[in-house]
């Protein structure tokens, strides 16, 4: 998969939240935004996800322009501020739901998904009753489990423990070695530089700095 | 497609099962409407207050006592009078209630997933549309399933066609078509209600997609109270109410006209949705 954005521009009123965004991304490579609040890195992931529409230039997903009735990538796994599911049913039943859409996985997919994230135990308590942390988790394991090829995850650490942390981390290294494109926004600098092969920088919506990993694991600054 | 629309219906159904409770609280109020006025026919008519056997009374009667909005502005010069129809009115706005903010809470929670797996946001509003269709016919058939039940408790006749001299002496209005088949008086006391709900929700719902739920609901009710009104047959609401129907026979809302007027009117409401949903940012 190869997601490229060509000169996007996202206006909303009179203000660009994403002013002139050229960039090129491809499988097997995790891609960290990085800047303050509000800078437009999630905007970015909204509109490489197609929830959001250039106001002008294009976002394309292997050559073709998210536009009209398929404006959504076609293999893709989200995860955007917020991870919102029904209440009512359990965490397990919220994906089982959600996979029987596609139908690309069965329950044990779920399960695994669930195990991956480390709630399993919690599967099958209300998702209404789960905390914030468990609450992320499910909506990390909604976004891996379909082992999808474009994965966007938008602040995954936010309230997960340590130990959460750790194993978000290892599930990020492992759909990157299974080819998938991911593209992960943090604010914990060391997190970021741990999970990702090249970070952009964000600076009032334009991209001001593009760091490289290079051979010895260490990123250098290379060319927009 | 098919696969969301199951997803939709299943789980949206079952979610929403309580907002089901407020056909049990319309019915409630239609039944508690049907005793009052079952009391003063009774004493009317026998002498006894509870003689509600010997009326003769049918589904027909509770549906149209209840459910039959209104005559409009009857009688003329200093004796015209007009009586706003209540029940009928909030029998069509609690489904619209019911079906009001499908599209606009899913949008932004749980929806996302849904559409980012259809890779269409048009599927992910058809299946919003239908799901919204099936929750206002669950609604009238838990409605008048719950009258039916208490006809058949009460050992009235559940036949749809209403007993003459009950609908005379109630509206003051002679019951033009007697002749009436029972086929057009359960289309016009049952479908017609139905299918106009069914459209205003369908509209109701596209409006959402513009502009805050509440405003699409003051929009809705104010249209619907403007039927009540006028004659209207843009007034949607004229089809809606069975007195006003050509079964009946004072005015001539026919079932064909109602059934095409509100396909039409569906159809633009989803078509309308589908344009506007394409174009909308999603955050």
């Amino acid at each position: 998969m190869e997601i490229e954005l060509k000169n996007v521009t996202k206006t909303f009123g009179h203000t660009n939240v994403i002013e002139d965004v050229s960039m090129s991304m491809r499988s097997g490579r995790v891609y960290g935004l990085q800047g303050i609040n509000g800078c437009g890195k999630t905007m970015l992931m909204r509109l490489i996800s197609g929830l959001i529409h250039p106001t002008s230039g294009q976002v394309c997903v292997d050559g073709k322009p998210l536009v009209g009735e398929n404006s959504f990538p076609e293999s893709m796994g989200l995860l955007i501020e917020n991870p919102s599911f029904l209440k009512s049913y359990s965490g397990r039943k919220n994906l089982e739901m959600l996979a029987s859409i596609r139908g690309r996985i069965d329950g044990k997919g779920v399960q695994n998904a669930l195990e991956r994230v480390g709630l399993a135990e919690n599967a099958d308590k209300k998702y209404g009753k789960y905390s914030l942390g468990m609450r992320q988790k499910l909506g990390i394991a909604c976004a891996v489990m379909e082992r999808p090829d474009l994965i966007l995850l938008d602040e995954p650490f936010i309230s997960l423990d340590e130990a959460a942390v750790e194993r978000t981390v290892q599930i990020i290294r492992e759909e990157k070695d299974r080819g998938a494109l991911i593209i992960l926004s943090c604010h914990d600098y060391d997190l970021l530089t741990g999970c990702s092969d090249e970070i952009y920088k964000i600076v009032a919506g334009k991209l001001a700095h593009r760091l490289v990993r290079d051979g010895s694991g260490q990123f250098k600054e290379a060319a927009l | 497609m098919y696969k969301v629309i199951r997803y939709d219906l299943r789980y949206g159904v079952l979610e929403g099962w309580r907002k089901l409770l407020l056909a049990v609280g319309m019915g409630a109020l239609v039944l508690a409407n049907c005793y009052i006025v079952f009391v003063s026919l009774s004493l009317y008519f026998t002498g006894e207050i509870w003689n509600f056997g010997s009326l003769g009374a049918s589904l027909g009667d509770m549906i149209v006592l209840g459910l039959g909005g209104n005559f409009g502005r009857t009688g003329s010069g200093s004796t015209s009078s007009f009586v706003f129809p209540t029940l009928w009115y909030l029998s069509v706005l609690f489904p619209c209630y019911m079906t009001l903010t499908l599209a606009s809470d899913d949008i932004s929670s749980g929806g996302v997933q849904i559409m980012s797996r259809l890779r269409g946001r048009g599927r992910w509003w058809l299946s919003k549309c239908a799901l919204g269709a099936v929750l206002v016919v669950l609604y009238y058939a838990a409605l008048y399933a719950l009258l039916w039940l208490v006809c058949v408790l009460m050992g009235f006749s559940s036949s749809a066609v209403p007993n003459e001299a009950i609908f005379n002496t109630y509206f003051d209005v002679v019951f033009v078509a007697s002749e009436t088949t029972p086929a057009a008086l359960f289309a016009a006391l049952i479908l017609q209600p139905m299918l106009v709900t069914v459209a205003l929700s369908l509209i109701q719902m596209a409006m959402t997609l513009i502009v805050k739920p509440i405003y699409a609901f003051i929009a809705v009710a104010a249209y619907l109270a403007a039927s009540t009104l006028s004659f209207s047959p843009a007034l949607l609401g004229n089809f809606a109410m069975p007195v006003r129907s050509s079964a009946i026979g004072v005015y001539n809302f026919d079932f064909l006209s109602c059934l095409l007027i509100c396909a039409a009117v569906s159809a633009i409401a989803v078509l309308a949705g589908w344009w506007k949903i394409a174009k909308t940012d999603i955050l």
